[in-house]
Formats: structure tokens, C-alpha cells, sequence
């Protein structure tokens, strides 16, 4: 039973800043031949130059589908239902492919969830960094191309003449840098990463993480960060969005989340993630699993595995409401 | 809500005879090449013993052994050299021919990828009553089903019958995972090989799993061997924790021990490269990449990416010398160490 994406209050309202990206009440479906899943179900945030803007959530929440969203790379059966996305004062949702060709790579570019595995093993590096470059800018020669594509090598920490190297000589670490120096080619304003260090030993990750914070800091961009995992995002983020079941149901800046996490399913993120220090406590995660999203339950839809259930919170859908300033929450135990 | 571990730390003072017992293990790979062999030398000279009802885990990156080791325990796979003792016996010894249904009984492992350990084409209570049929658990029909429902409810999958009936695909991935664990506890193990058990699932989920294996470890007297890259979960369960290294066992203390003073400068980096919203952020040089285990050079592994690195280091690989009480490492910083640990 389809129902409409309500409008939820703007989480994303900051008067000192103005923003670099808008995104309200944005709605995406995947139709299928059973009926549409409502992925992602009216959200709305905005990101500040220069912010890093974390979202969190597991499997099925729609995270990566609003990345997706963002830069139009959705096609059927997925389909934008409504919503608006602004970039500056551009209009993403009203674009035509033209402008979309000019806009990608060069306002908001993307590193794929395992992008190093994206790499064409019979090409170089160099030529996919090339081609790349001059898809996006075809009024550079090959030969400036190739100039751009080793100074690109060279900021994310990888030899020059590495130009020449196939994907099958580079370690998952390096293809994994060379997809974010190819994210920064056109030395856009923002860029996307999802789950940038999923498939990465632990310090590989490390080194990664550090180096797009180098880059962020030397090049100025903004990024909206997208992983399951909550204590990257705590130590890497200005601000953080919790998705679940294609809704945000809370949004803070990252220390006054950590601090104070509000929401039930965010503070049952945090049991799920054993520390290193620190007295051993036991541990729980959450009970159930994340709901099926062709049918999902109604009300909060996180009711089914609350630990703070009351039988009206099947009833009706909690709404987005700022409870501490600057942090957002939507949970009938906070209005 | 939250409640302290009650005795977090147990102390293994080795007068208990250990339940299994590995002494230099040893694995190479021939990997083709022209007029002689080339070998993947994936795992060297790794000794350690897993006590009755202990949990050891064992941590390490990609290419570090430490699913080699389990496999090698679990006997797919014969070892080049060394030695692996199984309630006091020699294994390979007595077995020379591959693992004995008896040793198969007393040894279980639980993979990584819930979906891949299942078979799509049998249901649920297919994949427990056979392993009960094989070890000849159980007589006759009725028997069997209700030892397979008791191993449904133990993992806590109820209505056992419910699920019984269903097949892998109706599942979630952490469901799938207690069947795979309800799978393993059949034959009523000794020993239990979990390789990256949870890294595969949604997070909200883990720590169920996490907490169902120490369960069955004080109900049942289950030791496990963890293996993971995840250091925050080897220490939540491990009452020990062991690092590799390419190959190499190079740290083996209690857990608590290993995270508040760790003595290998690659464990030092580990946990440093953790994300720990907690503690004061450092950042991590680490110059380098894991070297190729294909023919690798004299000494120790670590010795190109080593802050400490010191010209023995190159040229021979330290023995383990105590640091502690419980506590050995193979690194030359501590003493060179007798090679047989």
C-alpha cells in the first residue's frame, strides 16, 4: 500500500551558512512487477562547503540510493517519486542529460562502493584516468590529460610513473586511491564516497581516511561519507544522519551524536560496535532484523525491534523534530 | 543496562593439557613457474594451543594465514610441515590419510559467507539431520528430528518447526549464520573454527552472534579458534589473542593484555589504525604494503614496514621470548628467543 512521502520539517535549516547541496523531501521507488518499494521515503539535508556530512545505516536503509539519486544515475526500475535536490542554485531533478554530462565529475563526483574493482584490467591506470578526464573535459589534449592525471597520482600518495601500472599490479589500497584521485580530476566542489574503505584491511583503511582528510583540507571539498560503520563516521564527520528504512530518523553533529544518541536504533548502533578501550561491557546489537522494504511496518518502522515500544508507535509515523539544538530526531518518546 | 563481564580475564597456566595443540605449522602453495616450483609460503612455522572451553582469537589482515590456519586445523588442507595435536594425540600421525570421521566430529568450522555455506536446494532441517545421520548421532527418525529441533532452539531459531521447514533463501543473513553454527554443534564438537563469522552481516546483528558463541562456549564448554581482522570483536570474545603477520604468528597474549600493552610494533600499528571514536587520534605511517609472500626474503616479515627495524631484522626471524606472564612475541626488540616456541 503506497503512501505519500510526507513532508517532513527541514532538518537542514541553518541560516549563518548558505548551502552547498539541498536535498528536501526526496522520494525514490523501485517498481517492481509485485508492486513499488519505497527506498528511500522523503528525506531532507543540506550539506555546507567544506562539511563532511555522514550517513549511516545498514543494508536496505536506501543510503546508497540517495547517492545515487544525487547525480541521476538512477534508472528504471528506480525512479525519483519527488522530492528536490539543489547544487548551489542548480536545479539536479530538472536537468537534461546535456547538463547532467557537464554537471557530473564536475560539481559532485563519486567513488563507487568497491570502485577498486571498477578498474578495466586490460587498460592502464593511466589511460582510465585519461579517459575519464577527457570525457568530462573534452577541450584537454591526451598529452594535458596525462599531465593531470599524474599530478592526480601524486596528491593521493601513488609514484607518477605508476601512469603505466595495470589494475592487477596495484594493491586494494592504490586502486582504491586511484578511483579517488579520478573522483578528483575536474576538482569538483563535492564529492560522494560509498563505503570508500569497506573492502580494506583495517590499516589500509586508516591511510585512506587520512589522506582524503589531507586532500579535503588542501583542496577544500565537501563530502558526503556513506558506510555502515558508525565509529568511522564519528571520527571523521562534522555532521551525521542515521538512516533507517529509507527515512532519516536521526541527525546531529558528530561529537553530540556520539554523546548523546537519541534515537533507539541509533543507540542500539552503538551497542553493536565492541571497543578497543575501555571497560568490557556487554554488548546486545539489536534484536530482530531491518525490515523488508517492499512491506514495511507501519507507524515507526523501527517499532518491531524497539526496546521502548508502546502500541501507538505502530499507529503513527514519528516526525522529524530538533530535541537539542542542532540535533534532530524522529521518535515519539522525544514529542 | 549495561553490565560488566563478570571475570573479563582468564590466566592460562598451562597445567591443564591443552585440547589442541599446534607446533610449527607450516603451509606452501606451489604456484607454478618455469624450471622449479615457485611456492606462496602462506603460512610459516606457527605454534599455539587452544585450552578446553577457551576462546583464542586469532587476528590478522589479508594474507596474514590466519584463514590458512584454520583450514589447516580443520584438515582441508595437509600442512607442508608440523605438527597438530588433538587431545594429546598426533593428528597427522595417526591420520596420515586425512581427517577421520571421529576427528570431524570434535572439530567443526563456521565460514565467513553465510549464504555460500548453505545449500539454496535443501531446507533448513536437511542441513542439521544430516550431519546428525553421518556422525550417527541419533537413532531413527523420530530421534533425529527432535535432536534437530534442539539444535534450532539452541541457536535460537524458534519455532523450531517453522524453520525447519524453511530453505536459505528465506532467510536473513544472520539467521543463515545460527544455522550454519546449529549445523556445526551437531556432531557435538570440542572445538569450534569460526573464520570471519560475522564481517558478513548487518551490524546491528553481530553482536547476537557474538554472544550466542560465548553462550555456547559456558553451556557447553566449547572452545572456539576466532578468526577475524576485526581487533575490537577478538578482544570483546577471545580470553586470548594471537596477530599474524604474512604467514607468521608474531603476538600471543590474554586479550586484555594484548590491547593495553602490546609489545610487536605491527600489533602497535593495528591498533592504531582502529577507529575508536573514544581514544585521542593519532596518525598512522605506515609506509607500505604487506610483502609478497611468494619466496619471501630471510628475517622478519615486518622488517620493511618496521619503525624499529634493525639489521638482524633483515637477515633472521626471531624466536618467541615472554613478556609477560602469558605474554611471548617474536620480535627482536625483546631478544632473539629460542625458534622453537
Amino acid at each position: 500500500m503506497l503512501r505519500e512521502a510526507t513532508p517532513k520539517p527541514a532538518a537542514h535549516l541553518r541560516t549563518d551558512i548558505e548551502p552547498l547541496l539541498e536535498v528536501h523531501n526526496l522520494a525514490v521507488e523501485y517498481q517492481a512487477v509485485e508492486g513499488a518499494v519505497r527506498a528511500v521515503d522523503g528525506i531532507s539535508f543540506d550539506i555546507a562547503p567544506g562539511e563532511v556530512f555522514g550517513l549511516a545505516g545498514e543494508s536496505g536503509c536506501g543510503k546508497s540510493t540517495v547517492a545515487l539519486a544525487l547525480l541521476r544515475l538512477l534508472g528504471p526500475p528506480a525512479i525519483i517519486t519527488s522530492g528536490d535536490v539543489h547544487f548551489r542554485d542548480q536545479d539536479i531533478l530538472a536537468m537534461s542529460d546535456t547538463q547532467l554530462e557537464d554537471f557530473r565529475w564536475e560539481q559532485i563526483s563519486m567513488v563507487f562502493q568497491s570502485a577498486m574493482n571498477a578498474l578495466n584490467p586490460v587498460l592502464s591506470v593511466g589511460d582510465q584516468m585519461v579517459d575519464v578526464i577527457r570525457a568530462h573535459d573534452p577541450s584537454r589534449s591526451r598529452p594535458a590529460a596525462r599531465e593531470r592525471a599524474k599530478e592526480l597520482l601524486e596528491i593521493v600518495g601513488i609514484d607518477a610513473e605508476r601512469i603505466e601500472s595495470y589494475p592487477h599490479e596495484f594493491s586494494g589500497g592504490m586502486r582504491q586511491r586511484a578511483m579517488i584521485a579520478m573522483a578528483l580530476a575536474l576538482d569538483p566542489p563535492m564529492m560522494i564516497l560509498d563505503e570508500p574503505t569497506t573492502a580494506l584491511d583495517v590499516v589500509v583503511q586508516k591511510e585512506i581516511m587520512q589522506q582524503i582528510e589531507d586532500l579535503k583540507t588542501s583542496l577544500g571539498f565537501s563530502i558526503l561519507f556513506i558506510t555502515h560503520d558508525l565509529s568511522l563516521l564519528v571520527e571523521f564527520s562534522d555532521r551525521i544522519a542515521i538512516m533507517y528504512a529509507g527515512q532519516i530518523v536521526e541527525l546531529a553533529p558528530a561529537a553530540e551524536l556520539f554523546a548523546n544518541p537519541l534515537h533507539p536504533y541509533t543507540k542500539g548502533l552503538m551497542t553493536s560496535f565492541p571497543t578497543l578501550t575501555g571497560e568490557k561491557i556487554r554488548l546486545t546489537g539489536i534484536p530482530g532484523s531491518p525490515p523488508d522494504m517492499s512491506c514495511p511496518p507501519t507507524g515507526c518502522r523501527f517499532h518491531p525491534r524497539c526496546p521502548k515500544f508502546q502500541p501507538r508507535h505502530a499507529e503513527i509515523e514519528p516526525q522529524l523534530s530538533e530535541v537539542r539544538p542542532g540535533h534532530w530526531v524522529a521518535c515519539h518518546l522525544y514529542s | 543496562m549495561a553490565q560488566a563481564i563478570a571475570n573479563p580475564v582468564k590466566h592460562q597456566l598451562e597445567t591443564s593439557s591443552p585440547l589442541l595443540e599446534v607446533k610449527r605449522l607450516s603451509k606452501q602453495f606451489p604456484i607454478g613457474g618455469l624450471f622449479q616450483t615457485i611456492n606462496l609460503h602462506a603460512l610459516q612455522d606457527v605454534s599455539f594451543s587452544v585450552h578446553r572451553g577457551e576462546v583464542i582469537s586469532v587476528v590478522g589482515e589479508s594474507g596474514s594465514g590466519k584463514s590458512t590456519t584454520a583450514r589447516l586445523i580443520a584438515r582441508l588442507i595437509e600442512p607442508t610441515a608440523g605438527q597438530i595435536r588433538f587431545n594429546g594425540v598426533d593428528v597427522l600421525a595417526k591420520e596420515p590419510r586425512g581427517p577421520s570421521l571421529h576427528y570431524r566430529s570434535e572439530v567443526q568450522m563456521v565460514f565467513q559467507d553465510p549464504f555460500g555455506s548453505l545449500n539454496p536446494v535443501h531446507s533448513i532441517g536437511y542441513h542439521l539431520t544430516r550431519p546428525l545421520k553421518i556422525h550417527k548421532k541419533t537413532h531413527g527418525r523420530g530421534e533425529t528430528r527432535d535432536a534437530m529441533y534442539e539444535l534450532l532452539k539452541t541457536v535460537g531459531l524458534e519455532p523450531a518447526a517453522t524453520y525447519a521447514s524453511k530453505f536459505p533463501h528465506q532467510l536473513s543473513g544472520g539467521q543463515r549464520q545460527r544455522v550454519a553454527i546449529a549445523r556445526a554443534l551437531a556432531p557435538d564438537p570440542k572445538l569450534l573454527l569460526a573464520d570471519e563469522p560475522i564481517s558478513m552481516l548487518d551490524v546491528s546483528i553481530r553482536m547476537g552472534i557474538l554472544n550466542l558463541m560465548e553462550r555456547l562456549k559456558h553451556e557447553r564448554g566449547l572452545a572456539y579458534l576466532y578468526i577475524t581482522h576485526d581487533l575490537a570483536s577478538a578482544r570483546y570474545i577471545g580470553d586470548r589473542t594471537h596477530v599474524m603477520y604474512a604467514g607468521r604468528m608474531v603476538e600471543g597474549a590474554p586479550s586484555e593484555e594484548l590491547v593495553s600493552a602490546p609489545a610487536h610494533p605491527y600489533t602497535k600499528l593495528l591498533l592504531s589504525a582502529v577507529p575508536d571514536p573514544r581514544a585521542q587520534r593519532t596518525r598512522v605511517e605506515a609506509r607500505g604494503e604487506v610483502p609478497p609472500l611468494v619466496e619471501p626474503p630471510p628475517g622478519c616479515p615486518f622488517a620493511a614496514r618496521c619503525p624499529r627495524v634493525m639489521p638482524v631484522c633483515r637477515e633472521v626471524m626471531p624466536g618467541a621470548v615472554d613478556v609477560a606472564i602469558g605474554h611471548w612475541v617474536r620480535c627482536h626488540l625483546y631478544g632473539s628467543g629460542e625458534v622453537d616456541a
